[in-house]
């Protein structure tokens, strides 16, 4: 045979071709099969968005999953959703690490000789229905539930057996609830709005930690508090620890929970008797009568009599104030009075109705308290509830062990978890039923009647479960009894009908101008009665679409009719009693921002990611008080026992310039079995003693303890020095001279003060002017001419130069922007050891300044990532090109092109490069949220921020297509599109039309260090404006 | 005073010379065998923590963020400075004509090559991935991408790689007529072979001596300006950064003088049991020594002077971080090893002011033991303190050496005295040749 050319090849294909089939019993076998129809919506490549609706707290924050290849890879705020606009906090940012989560349940389990093994299905269905068969009464626990799900149990209720369906969240505020109940008649939560408040007094409520719905207060705070926005309202914070709340506060003044009480009782004395001519008779006996069942006002201490004449005063010089109260920080045994009290200043005040809308459905109000939950869990153990379903809650975890929930779920017959992940409630139920996800479920979250969130499955569950209504399903027919839905999407299609506008029927909650009148006192007026309507069985098509696409159904400005508040005469309140003699110390457990009731524990980033507050990783400290740290001769990092009549831990223990005297607060988090690094950590509860508010029955969080030292370690501090040394870093102003329009200077030599300008001469010259540094819009009016303060011209970049503000005006230290960094560019987690060492990869990282000096201090936050400088210093050094210049004026980090000689990281001056320092693996499945635009990096590579360059890209190639330009606001970067407040904001300074470039003219900007190095960043940091100079510090 | 009498070479004749000095070329005794074996173990296991460092990642040192640069960067320093000595001595004070190098250039030269062989191997240990580290040589490509010209660590590549050549073909061309007498001593064997291909066909005519020497000057004054270039091309490594303590015009010439302080340190240490082993100390009398020591001292004073000048451009410049840097040397958390290295270089070395020090071996052997570990003190102490208290006090962190660090560190003094032992063997670490033109004529007599 003739070996020519194609004979060769096709020999050659034989050969190799069965080389190849033989090989293949080598390789593990792995199916590759295309879609024969691929979903529409599914293009590779291209990211698809899904709405749903994010359940890491109660807030019900819309969210919309970006998915890449069918995987969901990040969350992202849903701008249609009125609760968050958007925005995400760092816990709605990692609840997506949840869904691919280690301690996901991947197969039924059984209770059989003490242990939970794996079990088919129909067996552990089986064993459930049978005994749900016989019982007279179901109990079910759950997290916060609206719409579908309520309407699938009210079917169960009315059709199986009696259902005794208890939800519970943590700080629901219940005791506001009782409060108004008490007052007013109506067991209901209000919305909070400070969208026209002046002056907000926040006692111990952390609106901009965890508070009822962070992220929409913080996003309201910022909007009227930003100086941007004329500084409209004013924040004065009452508490034991400086927090994100207090640091963010124009005014901080520490004081004990106890303290706090006393305040909010003794204002709405203050406040009633200048209120008092004002009011009507009948409104000022009402408020008389109210205010003497509290009890006298309390004595105060001298200098917190200061506080509260200082309160009252600008409380009611407000056009409009609010006063809040009930973070979790202050919650005691007396939650009820307190908030009456705050609830009838507020009244006084005018607050309820613009403020404070007490609308009919909010799923706060229809929260159980804890004393409701221990109740169901001590019926259950008494044989009330045969069957005990608990789903989305563990309260063996969060609520006080002394309790003895432990026991109750023993006694009780059948506990039955429907879980989707390992909790410690879960290891003791008798039958666990992994339930999926919420991401991987069809679902509702209505707020209130004009917030109804839709929840859709973004992908194919991860494991063997069941979506939880279903289950319940399944369950009620294995025992032997038909519901109306044989699935539940259907409950959810059809509890959603009532929104149908189709032709021929009319919406059930109109849209109803509000707010409701000022509060008089008066009858209230006969309620619109609502338009009997008959509700449609189906939606169509189009309407159903809609609103997934759209993430629910968001009633447009007003909302839903307010309820009309009218004061009892003679409301029935709680005595409020001054607080016991000092001298013991308190502990308090406040939620933590990121971990908030400790079901942040487990995910990875939330623990990666520092506390803004304590700069640490990974631990939850104890934090004391320095009297407190003297007394028991504690220093910071020591082991400590903390000691209650109900229990004891051990922690290390971090000590708090800014806490109350007397004060340890420990946050929930710790000593989790199904989270990494629990070493010295330890759940609060063990500490609490179970009691609660009689009246409302919300859990007191503050309890006596002791301490006594074990012995001496370290913390996993990512801080390593407080101060700023003088050096021109997290800069502010004062009000006073923002509002006279005289800004400090930055002149190569430092910063010059207003006081300090020198005035004009007569004769013209001005050369005795301070010359300010350049700022971005100098830089660019000057590429590539020969300029005085730099060797060679700027680069020319031909039509871009992106770039960056940051208001530190309206930062929190929220800490959302690293978290979402995170899950944008697949920062690697380094775990608690390597952090230690100082090698976390965090790109972004907030970092906490504290200026202190005779007795006052002040803390404030600098988000610090890349900042993208025209003279990079890392440029030069780098002998590889690794480091290199794009011509759209970001620094580029090539990783394939690095060689890791860490010279750039030397020569940066921010620090922001972060060097692999071994090769980082995600556990399976946790691999699959990698965003597959970003590179991950290998072992021996610098990496850092690039501005997101890969939604740059996208967004270019998108717009390349098309042949259309770039619009303003199209491109943003992870940290920027998560900002709760907005101080974050991303843009090209090639035009000077888009918002970022006009903030970034704002005189309060400066280019960090650039006064000293001569970077010229692409970063503009705007002053944070302080309405007083100085805070007390906390130990006074 | 005449040259044969300053080098104090008086009564042995050439013969003796040729047969003492070629006579240390001869069996090695039991205990060379010992020390060469653990030499090359200490080597060995510098080389298995290399190893183990190049599987697992760069994370098992103690390096971190802030403190990107640590004890490799150091050491890669030192070794570059103790390979100053060597052409300094060899080239410099042949060109000055300073009669007291000719009995110990060649063993100065030897450790120059060897410490600069030793130092061109951290920079390879110290990068994230030393198996790309042709990225940073201007080889051609498809993608013509070149290193970048504009980063010191290029400068660097070229200042190391052509001084490491300069000073091998010096010391190569000094060695010929040397390897030529061995050759004619040696046996016939593989070594008479090997020695017969290295000496180039050296016959010793009267031509061949008119080209060497003509060469040997030529060598000579092209290998003066690298001793000066190549200490200040690695300190502009640190110069051209922007870092606090690094970016100051002073650092060139500073680590100029440091580097020779520490080779002629680390020559002193070499010399002291060199001769005692070889029974040469009729050769290498404590006359060399002192000159040395002589040297050092002098040297040791302009080091004390240019850490002074830091602190006073540090006050007098006023730029605030690096006051702040100058301020946490002496007091912060490195400030062990600041105060070991003023001692050790600054005020162990003024004992060498005093003769009894100077000429007794004892001293001389201490003192120069003591400024090899202020020299290295003294990188760590400007490596590791200026990168831990940069520009932002939140980033600041602190850096200590693991297990695999002090390992690669041993291990590298392994190496150095495993290639110098070697080399003594080999080749006459005293030239013949040299020794024997530095004797007054009417001592020379037939072999």
């Amino acid at each position: 045979m003739l070996v020519d050319r194609r004979n060769f090849l096709k020999s050659m294909g034989i050969v190799s071709g069965t080389a190849v089939m033989s090989c293949n019993r080598m390789a593990p076998e792995e199916k590759l099969s295309a879609y024969l129809t691929p979903p529409v919506e599914m293009v590779p490549g291209v990211a698809a968005y899904y709405a749903t609706v994010c359940r890491a707290c109660s807030a019900g924050c819309g969210i919309l999953v970006k998915t890449r290849e069918a995987r969901p890879i990040k969350l992202e705020g849903n701008p249609a959703h009125p609760v968050n606009r958007g925005a995400l906090c760092a816990r709605g940012q990692a609840f997506i690490q949840s869904l691919y989560s280690r301690a996901r349940i991947k197969t039924p389990l059984m209770r059989q000789d003490g242990q939970l093994v794996a079990v088919g299905w129909s067996k552990a269905l089986k064993a459930v229905a049978r005994q749900m068969k016989g019982a007279d009464t179901l109990g079910l626990l759950t997290g916060a539930q609206s719409g579908s799900f309520k309407s699938l149990i009210n079917d169960i209720n009315d059709n199986l057996a009696p259902i005794q369906h208890v939800m519970t969240e943590p700080v629901a505020l219940s005791s506001m609830a009782a409060a108004a109940k008490a007052l007013f008649g109506v067991h209901r939560v209000p919305r909070i709005d400070l969208s026209g408040v002046d002056q907000l007094i926040s006692l111990g409520a952390d609106l901009l930690d965890t508070f009822v719905s962070p992220v929409e207060l913080s996003r309201q705070w910022a909007e009227r508090h930003g100086v941007a926005a004329g500084r409209q309202l004013q924040l004065d914070y009452v508490g034991s620890r400086r927090n994100l709340t207090a640091t963010a506060a124009d005014r901080w003044y520490c004081r004990g929970a106890g303290d706090v009480e006393q305040l909010a009782v003794g204002l709405l004395h203050r406040v009633f008797q200048s209120k008092r001519p004002t009011l009507s008779a009948a409104v000022a006996r009402a408020v008389n009568a109210a205010i003497d069942k509290l009890g006298p006002a309390p004595k105060l201490e001298s200098d917190t009599q200061k506080v509260q004449t200082e309160l009252t005063s600008r409380l009611l010089a407000a056009k409009s104030g609010l006063v809040l109260f009930g973070g979790a920080e202050v919650l005691g045994a007396q939650a009820t009075a307190v908030q009456a009290a705050v609830l009838l200043t507020n009244y006084l005040i005018g607050a309820i109705g613009p403020a404070l809308k007490f609308e009919p459905n909010h799923i706060l109000s229809n929260i159980n308290s804890e004393q409701e939950v221990l109740d169901l869990l001590e019926a259950s153990a008494q044989g009330t509830a045969e069957v005990l379903f608990i789903h989305q809650a563990n309260p063996v975890y969060t609520l006080p062990q002394a309790a003895g929930i432990t026991t109750a779920l023993a006694k009780t017959k059948m506990v039955v978890a429907l879980a989707s992940e390992m909790d410690e409630t879960a290891a003791l139920a008798d039958v666990v039923l992994p339930v999926h996800h919420p991401l991987e479920s069809w679902g509702d979250y209505e707020l209130t009647d004009g917030i109804a969130g839709l929840m859709q499955p973004v992908r194919a569950p991860l494991y063997d479960s069941k979506h939880v209504g279903d289950l319940l399903i399944e369950l009620v027919a294995h025992a032997g009894t038909k519901l109306s839905h044989k699935r539940f999407k259907d409950y959810l299609v059809r509890h959603w009908s009532k929104w149908s506008v189709q032709p021929g029927y009319q919406a059930s909650v109109p849209s109803l101008p509000a707010p409701g009148d000022p509060p008089d006192g008066g009858p209230e007026p006969a309620a619109p009665a609502p338009t009997k309507v008959e509700r449609p069985t189906e939606l169509s098509d189009r309407e159903w679409e809609e609103m997934l696409v759209r993430g629910g159904r968001f009633l447009d400005a007003g909302g839903p009719q307010l309820t009309k508040m009218k004061l009892y005469a003679n409301a029935e309140l709680p005595r409020f009693a001054a607080r016991p003699a000092k001298g013991s110390v308190e502990l308090i457990v406040p939620l933590s921002p990121s971990l908030y009731d400790g079901r942040g524990a487990p995910l990875d980033w939330l623990r990666e990611v520092p506390d803004s507050l304590l700069q640490t990783a990974w631990e939850i400290p104890a934090e004391i008080a320095t009297d407190v740290a003297r007394a028991n001769g504690l220093t910071t990092g020591d082991r400590a026992e903390l000691k209650s009549a109900s229990g004891q831990v051990q922690v290390k223990v971090i000590i708090d310039d800014d806490l109350a005297p007397g004060t340890v607060a420990l946050r929930p988090g710790g000593g989790r079995e199904v989270s990494r690094h629990t070493e010295d950590t330890a759940n609060p509860m063990a500490l609490l003693g179970g009691k609660t508010d009689p009246t409302s029955g919300e859990l007191s969080r503050r309890e006596t303890i002791t301490l006594s030292r074990i012995d001496s370690g370290e913390l996993t501090s990512v801080m390593g020095h407080p101060n700023s040394e003088g050096r021109l870093l997290a800069l502010s102003m004062n009000l006073d001279d923002f509002n006279r329009g005289q800004y400090p200077i930055i002149t190569r030599h430092g910063q010059v003060e207003p006081a300090e300008h020198p005035h004009e001469h007569k004769d013209g010259a001005d050369h005795h002017h301070p010359q300010p540094v350049p700022m971005p819009h100098d830089d660019e009016k000057n590429r590539g001419k020969p300029l005085k303060d730099n060797v060679y011209p700027l680069q020319d970049l031909p039509d871009h130069r992106w770039g960056m503000v940051i208001d530190l005006d309206k930062c929190t230290g929220c800490g959302a922007c690293a978290v979402a960094c995170y899950a944008e560019n697949n920062v690697p987690v380094v775990g608690k050891a390597e952090i230690q060492l100082g090698r976390e990869l965090s790109w972004l990282r907030i970092e906490k300044h504290v200026f202190s000096g005779d007795g006052t201090s002040r803390v404030q936050f600098l988000p610090v990532m890349c900042q993208q400088c025209d003279n990079a210093p890392c440029e030069a050094v780098c002998p590889a090109f690794a480091a290199s210049h794009t011509r759209d004026g970001l620094n580029a980090q090539i990783y394939n092109r690095c060689i890791g000689t860490r010279y750039c990281s030397n020569n940066c001056p921010y620090k922001v490069r972060r060097f692999n320092y071994f090769d980082y693996t995600r556990e399976k499945p946790a691999n699959q949220q990698l965003n597959p635009d970003v590179t991950v990096r290998t072992r021996g590579v610098m990496e850092k921020c690039t501005f997101c360059i890969q939604r740059i890209r996208e967004a270019q190639n998108r717009h390349q297509v098309d042949k259309t330009p770039l619009e303003d606001g199209e491109i943003t970067t992870a940290c920027a599109q998560t900002c709760p407040t907005g101080a974050i904001s991303f843009g090209d300074f090639k035009r000077p039309e888009w918002a970022m470039s006009k903030l970034a003219k704002d005189p309060r900007g400066y280019r960090l260090l650039d006064y000293m190095v001569n970077t010229r960043p692409g970063v503009v940091y705007l002053r944070r404006v302080n309405t007083v100079s100085k805070q007390n510090k906390g130990n006074r | 005073m005449s040259h044969a009498q300053a080098s104090k070479l008086g009564n042995f004749s050439y013969g003796k010379i040729h047969r003492d000095l070629l006579g240390t070329l001869g069996v090695p005794s039991k205990a060379y065998i010992a020390l060469i074996l653990f030499c090359l173990a200490l080597a060995g296991w510098g080389g298995i923590a290399w190893g183990y460092l190049i599987f697992t990642g760069m994370g098992v040192t103690g390096i971190n963020n802030p403190v990107a640069w640590g004890s490799f960067i150091t050491t890669f320093v030192f070794w570059v400075g103790i390979g100053h000595a060597g052409t300094l001595i060899s080239a410099v004070l042949f060109l000055l004509r300073v009669p007291w190098r000719t009995a110990i250039f060649r063993a100065a030269e030897a450790s120059t090559i060897f410490a600069v062989a030793t130092a061109g191997i951290f920079p390879l240990i110290h990068m994230g991935r030393f198996w790309t580290v042709y990225y940073t040589l201007p080889y051609p490509n498809g993608r013509e991408l070149w290193p970048n010209f504009r980063s010191p660590l290029v400068w660097d590549v070229i200042a190391i790689s052509t001084y490491l050549t300069v000073s091998a073909i010096f010391f190569y061309i000094g060695l010929l007529p040397d390897i030529a007498a061995a050759r004619d001593r040696a046996k016939p064997g593989l070594k008479k072979t090997v020695l017969l291909l290295l000496s180039l066909g050296w016959m010793g005519s009267f031509k061949q001596w008119k080209h060497y020497t003509a060469a040997y000057v030529l060598f000579a004054a092209l290998a003066t300006p690298l001793v000066v270039s190549v200490h200040s091309v690695v300190s502009w490594d640190f110069a051209m950064s922007d870092v606090p303590g690094w970016h100051t015009t002073i650092f060139a010439p500073y680590f100029v003088a440091g580097a020779i302080l520490s080779g002629l340190a680390m020559v002193i240490c070499i010399l002291i049991p060199l001769r005692h082993v070889f029974k040469v100390k009729h050769i290498i009398r404590r006359y060399h020594l002192e000159g040395m020591a002589k040297l050092l001292v002098a040297v040791s004073i302009i080091v004390g002077y240019a850490y002074g000048v830091e602190f006073f451009i540090a006050w007098y410049a006023g730029n605030p971080f690096e006051v702040a840097i100058f301020k946490y040397r002496p007091t912060g958390d490195f400030a062990i090893q600041f105060w070991i290295m003023v001692v050790c270089n600054v005020i162990v070395p003024l004992l060498y002011l005093f003769k009894k020090v100077r000429t007794n071996l004892a001293g001389l052997f201490i003192v120069a033991v003591l400024v090899n570990v202020g020299m290295w003190f003294e990188r760590y102490n400007i490596i590791v303190s200026s990168l831990s208290h940069e520009f932002m006090p939140h980033t600041w962190g602190l850096y200590s050496m693991t297990w695999v660090e002090w390992s690669i560190l041993i291990g590298s003094f392994g190496l150095f005295f495993f290639l110098y032992l070697s080399f003594i063997k080999v080749l006459p670490a005293i030239s013949v040749a040299e020794v024997k033109e530095s004797m007054p004529h009417p001592l020379k007599e037939k072999h």
